[in-house]
């Protein structure tokens, strides 16, 4: 008994965890997430490269050159450059960068002039009572190299990755240690409004594909010390550099621990976007809802930085991923906070109705059409069936051929360029449309089903929510061609049993409406005003959940506190 | 596995899932038939069977903390003893989730695919309590929280709307015939306020006594707004009506007319009722499991969720679905299993009291307890038994 039920149990167990969000430990932070991560570790070691060897660079300049140039493949754009330094004459100093990475007249400007350029008898006794040249190569980058960025480099690996980032190597003979000169260019693309996530009333600025850049930026509108940025490199040969940006004393240690070990565990080629990453450390095995906000607007990173979450920025990528998550991010957008509080809740509500319409309209359809004709008002059911007549596929199969004509248009339309793609759109709902239901092929009514349901679909403020809705409104689609609103009911409550099993870093997805949360209610659906939020949402779970020390009404004779004396007019 | 942690507001959910749905669907039509006139008097009755239930509950929560049903009739009844309590209680689990199987379907059945053959509809209701039972008790209860919150928003425009249509006249008088009809029709309605018995098997998730104060609030709160539905809808349709009609709240919801649009409320009501249920049968599916996992000493009770859930559905299936017979093994059934739901946690919270008072006296006169072959001692009882 016990052994038939043992196997029942493997099988059933193994076909569980393969699914996504099923409840398989105690949902902590360490729960799948981490189990997956250590079998996959151990997984990809076996396939990965030979890593770069970490022994010291050579101490002979003429054997460095042709090492680099082993190293390296003899890339064209490997420049090399020997020289004297002014200070010591009858040393040989190599510099080694790669042209394509560093703006012309860097190396020259901060590099070689100040070596070469008029020594000082100063330096120069300092330099000569020196003895090793590891101490001389030390000294000559902390008196000369004009360069803002300075590292020594005790290994090839180093050495070699320093150059390929853009650095420049500068090796001094007899020296097995390196110098690298922070000489990489910045990325060239400035700073614009964020493409997929446009503000009317908020700041116009969008995160870049330069780390240093973005930093920036939050840095700007936090100016703070508690603001931590912890970095790592993630793909064994991207070496893309990796932020992870939190505030220190809001933020829950063990989350962003969670998050770094999460990242630490990831083996990986190459990362080049934060979609890399997000696949990596989600909770779930099965990304069907995204559990970690996807943004473009320094501004939202902010914002959820102060409520105690965490942000993770990939160099090469103009979008930042905040951890954890719930539910209630699919109706918020970034204006809500910038806009009346009353507009805000409007247009949220008006967003939930929106979604639940994009994901049960064309399933409602169907299902009335087909099982459930008593509920349409007579006259109403008369329209429809006039309507239908003749129409040679079912409900079902018209529900399913305009929501696939449709992904198809979206999917069509937001890859072509922006005035192409509008073509595209017009005439597919054009043709698509009116041509379809003058064929007879669709009914006028579905036509106008999947319209609604496609307006309301971009009602989601952020587009990895909207291209997630499509899956369960064709789930509930077939469903209700099968069993009316029973099979809209069960697949409405097998989603919700995996909502409800789904989490962000510990985070319930479904809060604060499962587990109700009620003090977090007025950032959910509604926007209370910004004098009324007193206390931080508790469902991250920051370390200080005060906002503010007390609700401040505005009016003529309100306190004036929190600001500073001379910052006041 | 570790256990998870129910909060006090999803306890008493759990219990509005576990009461709700049986009593909106049939229980006005079984008590009426049972009980006529006082019918609604007789629902009132039946609720002190849910209190004694919660409280014996909350005795055994507080005499054997972190201890399901089962394992604190081991402690108090001896191994033996508790299989044997073990055994029928999931018998009576067992009870509870077939008629909930058999009632669900076949009102999907009459009121919304009526071409569609029962054990389709008994697939649906099955493999989504499977998968709801998998994912494990607290997303269950957080779904099932998000349906009574649907289920409470439709049904308070419904009686808003049904209060026009309300006569008092058809509750009285009272007792006309005696008090013997009522006392007929309770037990019907003590059952489905008995099946709070099924949290006895989750009583470790739901921290103990500590959870007291939300689970009588919660079942008071059941209480009368069952009772409040079941004396509107005698109100409305009458006592004779009431007990001929299946489903006799959406009978009652058939009578409004709000044209054009709002013509057939009573299907909005019937479709988040219907989620109710579904989010009951996964709670039951897990109930089950456990009381058959705890019984055959198995560590991990989730390989019986299919099989039970199989056994029932098949057992659901192939009984006959003539409404008298239906109603009389529901009735007789009921009876047994409304006894059985109060006796069974009166006789753990018996044993484990007598079980203590051996403890304490032996503790006194200096000898050493004998063995009741239980693996692990209670806590409070070792702390007690210290001298």
């Amino acid at each position: 008994m016990r052994w038939s039920l043992g196997i029942t149990w493997k099988w059933l167990g193994r076909m569980l965890r393969r699914t996504a969000g099923g409840k398989t430990g105690d949902g902590s932070l360490h729960d799948r997430g981490a189990r997956g991560h250590a079998s996959s570790v151990k997984r990809n070691e076996q396939g990965l490269r030979r890593p770069l060897p970490e022994d010291p660079a050579p101490a002979s300049i003429a054997e460095v050159e042709q090492w680099l140039r082993d190293a390296l493949g003899s890339p064209p754009d490997l420049v090399t450059r020997s020289l004297r330094p002014a200070v010591d004459p009858d040393t040989r100093i190599l510099i080694a960068y790669l042209s394509s990475l560093v703006p012309k007249g860097v190396v020259a400007q901060s590099v070689v002039s100040p070596l070469v350029g008029n020594k000082t008898e100063e330096a120069e006794k300092r330099y000569r009572r020196l003895r090793s040249p590891s101490e001389r190569l030390e000294y000559l980058g902390e008196a000369l190299i004009e360069t803002g960025e300075l590292q020594q480099a005790g290994s090839r690996r180093a050495v070699l990755e320093g150059i390929c980032r853009g650095q420049t190597a500068i090796f001094l003979q007899g020296s097995d240690r390196v110098l690298l000169a922070g000489t990489q260019a910045p990325r060239s693309r400035g700073i614009d409004e964020p493409t997929l996530e446009a503000s009317l009333r908020g700041p116009h600025d969008g995160l870049t594909e330069d780390l240093e850049s973005n930093l920036a930026q939050i840095r700007r509108r936090l100016p703070h010390p508690d603001l931590q940025v912890f970095t790592l490199q993630v793909g064994d040969i991207s070496r893309t550099r990796v932020a992870v940006v939190y505030l220190q004393n809001l933020a829950r240690p063990d989350v962003i621990r969670e998050i770094v070990e999460r990242l630490r565990g990831i083996r990986i080629d190459g990362v080049l976007d934060t979609g890399y990453l997000e696949d990596h450390i989600i909770d779930a095995r099965l990304r069907l809802f995204p559990v970690v906000l996807v943004t473009e607007r320094p501004d939202r990173v902010v914002g959820n930085l102060l409520e105690g979450r965490a942000a993770i920025l990939v160099d090469g990528s103009p979008s930042a991923l905040v951890a954890p998550l719930n539910i209630g991010v699919l109706f918020q957008a970034a204006d809500d906070y910038y806009l009346q509080p009353v507009v805000a809740t409007m247009a949220r509500l008006m967003r939930f109705i929106g979604i639940q319409a994009s994901l049960t309209l064309p399933a409602l359809y169907v299902a009335l059409v087909s099982f459930h004709q008593e509920l349409i008002p007579t006259t109403f059911f008369a329209r429809v069936a006039a309507g239908r007549e003749g129409i040679p596929v079912s409900s079902l199969g018209e529900a399913l051929l305009m929501g696939g004509a449709f992904e198809v248009l979206r999917e069509a339309g937001s890859r072509l360029p922006r005035q192409v793609g509008q073509a595209v759109s017009v005439v597919g709902a054009v043709v698509v449309g009116e041509a379809a239901t003058r064929a007879s092929l669709i009914s006028p009514l579905m036509l106008i089903v999947t319209a609604v349901t496609a307006i309301t679909s971009f009602l989601v403020p952020f587009y990895a929510g909207a291209a997630t809705l499509w899956l369960p409104r064709v789930l509930f689609t077939i469903l209700a061609g099968m069993f009316g609103l029973v099979g809209v009911s069960w697949g409405f409550m097998v989603g919700l049993y995996y909502l409800s099993a789904l989490r962000s870093f510990g985070t319930p997805y479904l809060s604060p409406v499962a587990p109700l949360v009620a003090s977090d209610l007025k950032d959910f659906m509604v926007r209370v005003p910004w004098w009324v939020m007193v206390r931080r949402p508790k469902e991250p779970g920051g370390l200080r959940p005060q906002r503010k020390p007390s609700p401040q009404p505005p009016g003529p004779g309100a306190r004036t506190t929190g600001g500073k004396t001379g910052e006041r007019r | 596995m570790k256990e998870v942690r129910i909060s006090p507001g999803q306890a008493a959910l759990l219990l509005f899932i576990l009461i709700w749905p049986r009593y909106l669907l049939l229980v006005p039509s079984l008590v009426a038939e049972m009980a006529e006139q006082d019918a609604w008097v007789a629902n009132l009755m039946g609720g002190f069977n849910g209190v004694a239930v919660v409280l014996l509950l909350l005795a055994v929560a507080s005499l054997a903390p972190g201890k399901d049903l089962i394992e604190a009739a081991e402690e108090g009844l001896g191994k033996a003893g508790g299989k044997l309590l073990g055994t029928l209680l999931l018998a009576v689990f067992l009870f509870m989730t077939y008629t909930t199987l058999r009632a669900s379907s076949a009102f999907i059945k009459e009121t919304f695919l009526r071409v569609t053959p029962l054990w389709a509809n008994m697939v649906l209701l099955v493999t989504q309590g499977i998968g709801g039972a998998f994912y494990g008790t607290e997303p269950v209860a957080r779904a099932g929280g998000i349906t009574v919150a649907l289920l409470v928003a439709g049904l308070i425009p419904s009686v808003a709307l049904l209060v026009g249509q309300f006569d008092p006249r058809l509750l009285f008088p009272v007792f006309a015939r005696g008090p013997l009809p009522a006392l007929r029709g309770a037990p019907i309605s003590a059952f489905p306020f008995g099946e709070v018995v099924a949290l006895g098997m989750l009583l470790p998730a739901l921290g103990g006594t500590r959870r007291s104060g939300p689970l009588l609030a919660g079942l008071l709160i059941t209480w009368v707004v069952t009772g409040g539905l079941l004396a509107v809808d005698q109100g409305i349709l009458g006592w004779y009506n009431l007990s001929r009609i299946p489903f006799s709240f959406l009978e009652g919801l058939r009578v409004v007319r709000v044209p054009p649009l709002l013509e057939r409320i009573e299907v909005a009501v019937a479709t988040i009722w219907m989620l109710v249920s579904f989010a009951k049968i996964a709670l039951l599916f897990i109930v089950q499991a456990r009381a058959a996992g705890c019984i055959l000493g198995l560590g991990d009770h989730r390989p019986l969720i299919p099989l039970l859930a199989a056994l029932t559905a098949v057992f659901a299936l192939n009984v006959p679905s003539q409404r008298t017979v239906y109603s009389r093994v529901l009735f007789w059934g009921g009876i047994v299993s409304a006894a059985l739901q109060t006796l069974l946690p009166a006789v753990v919270v018996l044993g484990l009291l007598w079980r203590r008072r051996q403890v304490t006296g032996s503790a006194r006169s200096g000898h050493t307890p004998r063995s009741t072959g239980r693996r692990h001692a209670s806590p409070v009882r070792a702390r007690r038994a210290r001298p």
